[in-house]
């Protein structure tokens, strides 16, 4: 407004003025102004682009829903623009047609014959009529963008790869902006497209996208946005990695490695760590979020959906919580998938596979059902944490091919304790040193074995050097037995402690502790898989007490053992006295050990317990728990929750009960303490929340739990699990499932159980139990009876309930329950009664199969005091004839599994009968 | 947030009424915080492509920071007339952040797939318009909160009158006018 122009004021009350009056009363008023008057308000008013307000509200919408205009309908070089197909950080993609020569838009020349463009390829297939094309978003974008920009047609034009969208034209519009033309891919994301694929097909898949992702890392250029958008699967099923946006050239950097994010925009819901964090990013980064793509495309979900979280939320997750495997929310991924994905998915760039070949490596190990490099918890860091624990123990070549630096090794090495330990490790080490170079299991053909093969083909080379020299020999079967024992090779672990047994008493000093040593580690492999084995050997060759002051712990942690293997078998009796020695040394030696007195307080626990004395059960295990805390080991504070947890759950206090599992559940999942302990721990959890009437809960913590649970060195625990899975699936009238689980039991059990041990039986009388009945009151009498800590008063509540219960089934149960509870009592009238009561409610089926096993119990009973075998055993064995010829009329859908089972019974029977026999 | 700070707010506005006019900056800035939060819930609840209400914003604002407290009108006139600032702000700063986002500066930026806030036609016009309200609101404050209350709160004509106790007519009427004088500002800085 020039000098002498009217004031705002002025002219907003004439417009006020203007706005009232009709259009052909305008003039007028207009003409009875000064003429700055008028000028200024002609000026205001004339028609023109300004803002009009009910755009202006819209447009405050589109900003915040970030709904962008196109350019559609307008030309990108010998490209026509149709529908946007995106927008990102830097600018928008189009779908676009090739122009046919000729018809190229005279207001938009070609311009790639510019400096900054590439030509397009001269051969011109049909394929490549069609093309996605970004646009910068604008002409005037800051410098940083456009570098951006660039660089990424850049990378694009650098790179050909069948799983690359190709680089095909590149220039500028019109108006400055610049723009490239790849190849359009259309089709479906990955994730989408997998769902329509087996297991094995999503795997070779993912491998091909892989290759696509380690081509550009050959050439230094890391992804860093893959995510299921930025990966397609075109109509051939060929997968197309897009969108390098965000990819940055490692050569670029200085140290040419690693880089930082820079700031550089990135997908939450697919952020690697380190890009949230800000910290250095690498290759780890694209095996990170690879490992995300490959948990959404084998599970169809992301692992955590972040997008209802606040941004600090979210960040907060990803810095801090790890990513439970998919197989938790696919049952089909096994275990060594499992593995594969969180070994790609670890927190920690360290722990995560070196590179994407080796990533995708793994991935085919494991198609072609070889040992994979991430068994489980990762044997691989395992080992490595044991190493750094040993390094004096384990060559450093060894410690090298595992990828630790020389530093670390060597300054372990000299950290290393005493130094005749150090020379006798030294001579061990050399050993190890000389097979594992022999073996070459890391170089040549041996680069697919697994270290724990690897070890264990290297065992007889290695038992051979060191048969002359008992020393060496104990100090690496010692070392040896830790190994296995933390690969979770059971039997390879109880055969080095078998040899520590044999080369002790060759052993010139402290061969009694040595000895000691191998019958805690033998007896110890045994308490994890047969308790009936555990409960002989150590009966047999466990020392009644200590034999010196340095063998105190080593046998207190023996003891406890044989003590767990008792209480297993529900030998109760022996257990407890087995418990008072070792109480008494722990007061002998003043063990203050707080370890050990956790460990004793739980014991003590059990006995309160069976007394019935709950106050002093709960006081024992509140001193378990504390003195745990005090121990400093997360893994024993842990148990101890654990069992606390079971308690408080039994006395019904199921919030508190939960509370503790949460604990000991939290302690577990740290990756530190990951393993089959905490399939032990779901699986009480599991029971938990069964009891709570929590039965979908109940069984997903079972599944987890079973996924845990190795078949081999966790044999009794992953039984039991299995059972009561079958229990929970029964419970929530999915019998179908149920039964595939006890047949798959089933056959586990066969597999894995002596015949003696009596757990098989077990197995299949809950299967015909399931059969034939199948009412949830019943099975969950069933669920407690079967707890490995199951107590009298526990089941006796259950009972109580069922009592009341109409069916007659579940009444014959109720009796049954009790009269197996009185077999352990002295006093035969009671369990008399109850057999008596039971077989009045028992239907046929039932009373057969259920009097025999009340009869075989009591001959374990009477075996176990001396007492004469019940005569009736004959009688059961007659009514089992019956038993067997109502199998086949009982359920005939079921006819093959249930004649597999008389088949078993049969066998019992004969073997049972023929004792009886002998004793008649 | 916490029943205190709505109690703040009350407190605030009722400042503002009584003629403190520094309590407005502390009210813009608690309302401010609030509504950002609520604008990325409601993009993140959102479908892909669909537009945040600021009428919905603006009125769940109010719903969580008075609580129901405010009774009289003239609170509330002043309530809509602050949120509708803090939205024009917002509106702006997420322009802002954007660009600056794509220009890969700050230390740290995250952009949310698909229902990001995004790319817009012309960005900056948002920031001229914005830059226009200013000037606007030099010359005359109750024409700036008029436009702020229609396009950024998002309320329509009649809630505008009713919200100023004037009538229907005048409203319009006032909207024309600064729609007029805010074309003319946009321009004559263009």
């Amino acid at each position: 407004m020039t000098e002498g122009s009217p004031t705002f004021a002025r002219l907003d009350a004439l417009l006020d003025q203007v706005l009232e009056l009709r259009e052909e009363e305008r003039a007028a008023f207009l003409a009875g102004l000064s003429e700055a008057e008028r000028e200024g308000l002609e000026r205001l008013m004339q028609p023109r682009d300004g803002i009009l307000l009910s755009e202006l509200a819209a447009r405050v919408n589109e900003t915040l829903a970030g709904a962008g205009e196109t350019d559609e309908g307008t030309h990108a070089g010998r490209w026509r623009l149709h529908k946007q197909l995106g927008s990102g950080g830097m600018g928008q993609v189009f779908y676009a047609t090739r122009v046919e020569p000729g018809v190229v838009d005279p207001a938009e020349p070609d311009t790639s014959s510019g400096s900054e463009v590439v030509a397009a390829p001269s051969t011109v297939g049909e394929y490549q009529q069609r093309a996605a094309i970004k646009i910068l978003w604008s002409q005037t974008a800051d410098a940083e963008v456009k570098a951006r920009f660039f660089r990424e047609r850049r990378i694009l034009a650098s790179l050909d790869h069948p799983g690359l969208a190709r680089f095909l034209d590149g220039g500028f519009l019109a108006d400055g902006r610049p723009w490239f033309a790849m190849e359009y891919v259309d089709g479906e994301d990955v994730v989408t497209h997998a769902q329509t694929l087996t297991l094995r097909e999503r795997i070779a898949l993912f491998v091909e996208v892989c290759r696509t992702v380690s081509h550009a890392h050959e050439r230094l250029i890391v992804h860093r946005d893959i995510k299921p958008q930025n990966v397609l699967v075109d109509s051939q099923g060929r997968s197309r990695l897009l969108d390098f946006g965000v990819a940055t050239v490692l050569a670029e950097v200085d140290d040419g490695v690693v880089t930082r994010t820079q700031g550089s925009p990135l997908t939450l819901q697919y952020a690697s760590p380190e890009q949230v964090s800000g910290n250095l990013v690498s290759v780890a980064s694209d095996v990170y979020q690879l490992g995300l793509l490959l948990y959404e495309m084998l599970t169809g979900h992301p692992p955590r959906n972040l997008a209802d979280m606040s941004l600090n939320e979210a960040i907060g997750v990803i810095l801090n919580e790890d990513i439970s495997g998919p197989g938790t929310s696919n049952a089909a991924v096994a275990a060594d998938l499992d593995a594969i994905t969180m070994m790609a998915l670890s927190q920690d760039p360290d722990r995560r596979y070196p590179s994407v070949s080796a990533f995708s490596d793994d991935l085919q190990r494991f198609l072609a059902d070889q040992p994979v490099m991430a068994v489980r918890q990762s044997h691989w860091y395992v080992t490595r944490r044991f190493i750094r624990r040993n390094a004096g123990i384990v060559s450093v070549s060894v410690a090298l091919a595992l990828g630790l630096s020389l530093a670390t090794a060597v300054s372990l090495r000299l950290a290393s304790e005493a130094r005749a330990q150090a020379e006798r490790s030294a001579a061990a080490q050399q050993i190890l040193t000389d097979v594992f170079q022999n073996a070459d299991p890391f170089g040549g053909s041996g680069a697919n074995l697994s270290l724990a093969e690897a070890l264990v083909r290297a065992q007889p080379a290695i038992e051979q050097r060191v048969a002359a020299d008992p020393e060496l020999a104990f100090e690496v079967q010692k070392n040896l037995a830790e190994i296995y024992s933390s690969l979770g090779l059971v039997e390879e672990e109880q055969r080095a402690f078998q040899a520590v047994v044999q080369v002790a008493p060759r052993l010139d000093e402290r061969a009694d502790y040595a000895h000691l040593l191998g019958i805690a580690g033998v007896g110890g492999t045994y308490a994890r898989t047969n308790p009936q084995q555990a409960a002989d050997y150590f009966a047999e060759h466990l020392p009644a007490r200590p034999d010196g002051e340095d063998q105190v712990t080593l046998w207190l942690d023996a003891q406890y053992s044989y003590v767990g293997a008792l209480n297993r078998l529900r030998q109760h009796g022996r257990a407890d006295e087995e418990t008072d020695a070792m109480t008494q040394v722990v007061q002998q030696y003043e063990v203050n050990e707080p370890r050990i007195r956790s460990r004793l307080s739980q014991l003590h626990a059990g006995v309160a317990r069976r007394a019935g004395n709950q106050a002093l059960e709960v006081q024992h295990w509140r001193d378990a728990v504390a003195y745990a805390r005090d121990a400093g080991n997360p893994s024993a504070l842990a148990v101890m929750l654990n069992n606390r947890a079971i308690q408080l759950g039994r006395m019904g206090r199921f919030t508190e009960s939960e509370q503790r599992f949460l604990e000991a559940i939290a302690i577990f999942e740290d990756a530190e303490h990951r393993g089959p302990t905490l399939g032990n721990v779901l699986r009480s959890y599991a029971g938990l929340q069964f009891r709570d009437r929590r039965i979908a809960d109940a069984i997903a913590t079972s599944e987890q739990a079973l996924q845990l649970l190795d078949a081999k060195s966790q044999v009794y625990a992953r039984f039991v699990a299995e059972l009561n899975l079958a229990l929970y699936l029964f419970a929530d009238q999915a019998p179908s499932r149920a039964l595939q689980v006890v047949v798959a039991g089933v056959s586990n059990a066969r597999a894995s159980f002596p015949d003696d041990s009596g757990v098989p039986d077990r197995m299949l009388r809950v299967f015909a139990k399931l059969l034939v009945f199948g009412s949830a009151s019943d099975l969950a009498a069933h669920a407690l009876h079967l707890e490995v800590d199951c107590n009298e008063q526990e089941v006796a509540d259950v009972l109580e309930r069922l009592e009341a219960s109409e069916e007659r089934p579940a009444r014959a149960a109720l009796w049954d329950d009790l009269a197996a509870l009185s077999v352990a009592d002295p006093d035969r009238q009671m369990l008399d009664e109850f057999v008596k009561r039971y077989r009045e409610e028992a239907p046929p089926f039932f009373d057969a199969l259920d009097r025999w096993r009340v009869l075989e119990r009591l001959r374990t009973y009477e075996t176990g005091s001396g007492l004469p075998l019940p005569p009736d055993l004959i009688a059961a064995h007659g009514s089992l004839a019956a038993l067997r010829s109502s199998f086949s009329e009982h359920v005939s859908a079921q006819r093959d599994v249930l004649a597999s089972i008389a088949d078993d019974f049969r066998g019992s029977v004969e073997a049972n009968s023929c004792r009886a026999g002998v004793v008649e | 947030m916490h029943e205190g700070e709505a109690h703040e707010v009350t407190r605030l506005l009722q400042q503002y009424s009584a003629g403190d006019v520094r309590s407005l900056d502390r009210v813009v800035s608690l309302v401010y915080a609030d509504m950002q939060q609520l604008a990325r819930q409601q993009l993140r609840r959102s479908e892909v492509g669909q537009r945040v209400q600021t009428t919905v914003l603006v009125h769940e604002a109010y719903e969580k920071l008075v609580d129901g407290k405010v009774a009289e009108v003239n609170d509330r006139r002043h309530f809509f007339a602050i949120a509708a600032r803090a939205m024009r702000q917002i509106v702006v700063d997420t322009y802002r952040a954007d660009n600056a986002a794509k220009r890969g500066g700050g230390r740290f930026a995250v952009t949310f797939t698909s229902h990001d806030f995004g790319d817009l036609e012309n960005p900056e016009h948002i920031v001229l318009t914005h830059q226009a309200l200013e000037t606007l609101a030099e010359h005359s404050p109750e024409l700036a909160e008029l436009v702020d209350l229609s396009c950024f709160a998002g309320l329509d004509t009649g809630q505008i009158a009713q919200l100023t106790e004037t009538n229907l007519r005048t409203v319009q009427r006032k909207l024309k006018r600064a729609e007029l004088w805010l074309s003319h500002f946009f321009e004559s800085q263009a």
